[in-house]
C-alpha cells in the first residue's frame, strides 16, 4: 500500500492539532487529532477491505493473436478485466506490461479502466515485435486509490501470453520439373567434369532430376522400372553460380522472393561444393550490369566470399540499369542502345548476330554479364543459372551461350506466375501462364547438357496443379 | 502514490458534508465574535477547495478560539464536523460500512482521549504518544493485512521475513 500526499497531509494536519493541544493545554484540539486519526484508520480499513474484495473478483485477460510472428510483423493485443458483481467498487486501472521488444504502431496505452460501476472493459492494441527470441507478456499491473485518494495498492494479474519471433524465413522450397518435386538434394553430382576418376559404380531407382543419359537401360529392362547407373569419384568439378538480381526477381512476399528461393538453391550448391571440395566461382547480375564475379577456387576463403556474396544480394533497381556500361571479352567498354526506343525486335535480334565476338545485346544484362566474364567462369564444368522466366529470349540465349562453353548447364528458373498476390484471384489464368512457363522450361531441358528446374513455393505449385486437375474433372464431367 | 492516470480526483463532497459544515459554521457564528463570519468562511472555503479533514481541522481550531460557553454550539459544531467526515466515507463503494466504521472510530478515539486528558488525567504528552503509536501500529497491520491478501507477501515470507514487504 502506498500512501499518498493527501494522506501525509491529513497526517500532518492531526499532528498539528496535538501539537497545538499540548501547547495550548487544549482537550478540543487532542480529541480533534484523535478524531482525524481514527478517521485515517476508518478509510484505511475501508480500503483493505475493499482491495482485497477487488483482487478476488477481478479477472483480467491478456492474449495474443498469434504464438509465433516473424520480425517486423504486427499483432494484436487484448487486454480485458472484468470484476464479478454489480456493486461498486473503487476505481480500477490495469495497466499491460508489454516487453520492450514490442514496439505499439498507435499511441494507444495497453490500459483499461474500470470505473466505479463499470463491470467490464477491454482494449485493443496493436504490436510489432523487432527483436527475435521468446517474449512473454508479464502480468498486468492492477492499481486501485480510494475515493479520499489516501491510499493506492497495486498488485499483479491476469494470464501472461508468450510469442516467439523469429528471423524471416523462407520455408520449405520446391525444386522440381512440371510440378514434380525434386528427390535428389541440390547440389549432389556424379562426376561428370572434365577432371576426376571412377571408382566405383551402384545402380538405383531413378527419380525425378535423374538426366537421361544416366538411365541404365539394360537394369530398367531386367527391374522393368526405371533404373540409373551412379558414378562415384573423386570429384573436381568447376562449379559457377550464375545468380540474377534484377528487379523481377524481388517479386513475391517480402522474404519469400523469387531471389529468397533461389539464394537458397545456391547456398545449397555452395554447400554442396564446399563440402566436396570443388571449385566455386560466381557471376551475379543487376539491372546495371555485372554486380560480383569471382572464379571458380577450392580455398575455404572463396566459399565464404561466395556465401557472404550471395548473403548480401538484393534486387537492383531498374531505374539505375537501363544504359549501363558493359564490357567486351577483349575490348574496352561498349555502350548498349538498350534505351533505344527506335529499336524493333527484328533489330534486336540482328545485333545478337552482328559481329558476335564483340556486340553485346541491349536490355540482356544476363547474356552481357556472362559474355564478357572471364574464361574460367564461362569454361567451368558445371554453370548453374539462377533466374526468372521474365525474358525467356534472353535467357535461352545466355543458357545457349553456356552450353558451348560449360561442360553441363543447369538452370533454375522462378515461375513469375507463382510469385504473385493475387494468385487465387486469377488462377484460371494463372494455370495456362504456369503451362507456358514449363513448356519454356521443357525446351531448355532439350538442350544437350541442359537441365532446367523450377524453384517456387511449394504452397503455391500445389495450388496452381489442384486447379489444373480440378479443371480437368470439370472438362470430364462436361 | 501513482500517477498513471493523472492527478487525484477531487475531495468527495456531498450534501451531508456541506450540511454539517454548514451546521458548524454557523453554530461558530453563532458562537459571538465578530471573527466568527470570516472564520465560518473560511471553514466553507477548506470543504469546497481543500480537503474535509482540513476543514474539520480547521473548524476545531476555530472553536477553541471563539471559546463559546454555550455546551449547545459546541455540540452543533462537532456534530457537524463529525458530519464533513462521515459523509466522505459515503463515497466508498460499501457507504454503509464505511459509515459505520466512521461512526465508530471517530467517537471512540475522540472519547478516549478525552476521557483520558480530562477523567483519567493522564498526561498530553503520554496521550500524544499513545495516539501516535496506536496510530501507526493499527495502520501498519492493517497495511500488512492487505499485502497477504492480495498475494503480494505470501504467509511463509511473512514468517521468514517480517519486514519483507
Amino acid at each position: 500500500m502506498r500512501l499518498t500526499r493527501r494522506f501525509w497531509l491529513t497526517a500532518g494536519v492531526a499532528l498539528c492539532l496535538v501539537l497545538g493541544g499540548w501547547l495550548l493545554d487544549s482537550t478540543p484540539l487532542f480529541v480533534a487529532a484523535a478524531g482525524l486519526l481514527g478517521w485515517i484508520l476508518a478509510m484505511q480499513a475501508v480500503f483493505v477491505r475493499s482491495v482485497t474484495r477487488i483482487e478476488r473478483a477481478l479477472s483480467v485477460d491478456q492474449s495474443l493473436d498469434r504464438s509465433r510472428v516473424t520480425t517486423g510483423t504486427e499483432t494484436t493485443f487484448r487486454l480485458a478485466a472484468a470484476i464479478d458483481g454489480a456493486s461498486p467498487h473503487f476505481p480500477v486501472t490495469i495497466r499491460a506490461n508489454v516487453p520492450v521488444a514490442a514496439e505499439r504502431a498507435s499511441a494507444t496505452e495497453p490500459l483499461v479502466t474500470l470505473a466505479r460501476t463499470q463491470a467490464e472493459s477491454s482494449i485493443t492494441v496493436p504490436l510489432t515485435w523487432e527483436t527475435v527470441g521468446d517474449h512473454t507478456v508479464d502480468e498486468a499491473t492492477v492499481s486501485v486509490r480510494d475515493a479520499a485518494g489516501l491510499f493506492v495498492q497495486s498488485f499483479d494479474a491476469g494470464s501472461t501470453p508468450s510469442v516467439t519471433v523469429e528471423a524471416p524465413s523462407l520455408g520449405p522450397v520446391h525444386v522440381g520439373q512440371s510440378g514434380e518435386r525434386l528427390l535428389r538434394g541440390v547440389g549432389e553430382h556424379e562426376s561428370r567434369g572434365s577432371q576426376g576418376g571412377l571408382s566405383a559404380e551402384e545402380i538405383r531407382k531413378y527419380v525425378p532430376g535423374d538426366a537421361m543419359k544416366y538411365v541404365d537401360w539394360k537394369a530398367t529392362a531386367r527391374l522393368n522400372e526405371p533404373h540409373v547407373r551412379e558414378y562415384e569419384a573423386e570429384s573436381n568439378r568447376q562449379t559457377v553460380l550464375v545468380v540474377d538480381h534484377r528487379t523481377t526477381m524481388g517479386d513475391g512476399p517480402a522474404g519469400r522472393t523469387k531471389l529468397d528461393h533461389l539464394r537458397a538453391v545456391a547456398s545449397a550448391i555452395r554447400q554442396r561444393a564446399d563440402a566436396d571440395r570443388d571449385p566455386i566461382g560466381y557471376l551475379t547480375v543487376g539491372d546495371s550490369g555485372v554486380t560480383g564475379t569471382m572464379s571458380p577456387a577450392a580455398r575455404p576463403e572463396a566459399y565464404e566470399s561466395c556465401h557472404h556474396h550471395l548473403t548480401d544480394l538484393s534486387p537492383t533497381d531498374s531505374e539505375a540499369g537501363t544504359q549501363s556500361p558493359a564490357t567486351t571479352r577483349g575490348g574496352g567498354p561498349v555502350t548498349v542502345t538498350g534505351g533505344d526506343p527506335t529499336l524493333t525486335e527484328m533489330d534486336r535480334v540482328l545485333l545478337s548476330y552482328q559481329d558476335r565476338q564483340r556486340t553485346l545485346l541491349p536490355d540482356e544484362q544476363l547474356y552481357n554479364g556472362f559474355r564478357s566474364a572471364r574464361h574460367e567462369i564461362r569454361n567451368a564444368d558445371l554453370v548453374v543459372i539462377c533466374s526468372d522466366d521474365t525474358d525467356p529470349g534472353e535467357l535461352r540465349e545466355t543458357v545457349g551461350l553456356a552450353r558451348r562453353n560449360a561442360t553441363e548447364v543447369v538452370v533454375f528458373l522462378t515461375p513469375s506466375v507463382a510469385f504473385e498476390d493475387d494468385l487465387l484471384a486469377a488462377t484460371d489464368d494463372a494455370y495456362e501462364r504456369y503451362r507456358r512457363f514449363d513448356q519454356f522450361r521443357r525446351e531448355l531441358c532439350e538442350m544437350d547438357a541442359v537441365t532446367a528446374y523450377e524453384v517456387a513455393p511449394p504452397d503455391r505449385i500445389e495450388s496452381l496443379l489442384s486447379r489444373s486437375a480440378s479443371d480437368s474433372r470439370r472438362g470430364e464431367v462436361a | 502514490m501513482s500517477r498513471t492516470a493523472g492527478r487525484w480526483p477531487p475531495s468527495p463532497r456531498t450534501a451531508l458534508g456541506a450540511l454539517g459544515i454548514g451546521v458548524a459554521a454557523i453554530a461558530i457564528v453563532w458562537s459571538g465574535p465578530l471573527w466568527g463570519v470570516l472564520g465560518a468562511f473560511a471553514l466553507g472555503s477548506l470543504y469546497v477547495v481543500g480537503t474535509a479533514p482540513l476543514a474539520v481541522a480547521f473548524g476545531q481550531v476555530a472553536l477553541v478560539a471563539a471559546g463559546p460557553s454555550s455546551p449547545g454550539i459546541v455540540a452543533a459544531v462537532e456534530v457537524g464536523l463529525f458530519l464533513a467526515l462521515l459523509a466522505a466515507a459515503l463515497s466508498a463503494p460499501a457507504p454503509r460500512t464505511a459509515a459505520a466504521t466512521v461512526a465508530v472510530t471517530v467517537p471512540l478515539f475522540g472519547g478516549l482521549t478525552w476521557l483520558a486528558l480530562s477523567s483519567w488525567q493522564v498526561g498530553p504528552m503520554a496521550v500524544a504518544l499513545v495516539l501516535g503509536c496506536g496510530f501507526a501500529t493499527a495502520a501498519y497491520l492493517l497495511h500488512r493485512y492487505l499485502l497477504v491478501s492480495v498475494g503480494i507477501v505470501s504467509r511463509d515470507q511473512l514468517q521468514s521475513s517480517p519486514t519483507n514487504e
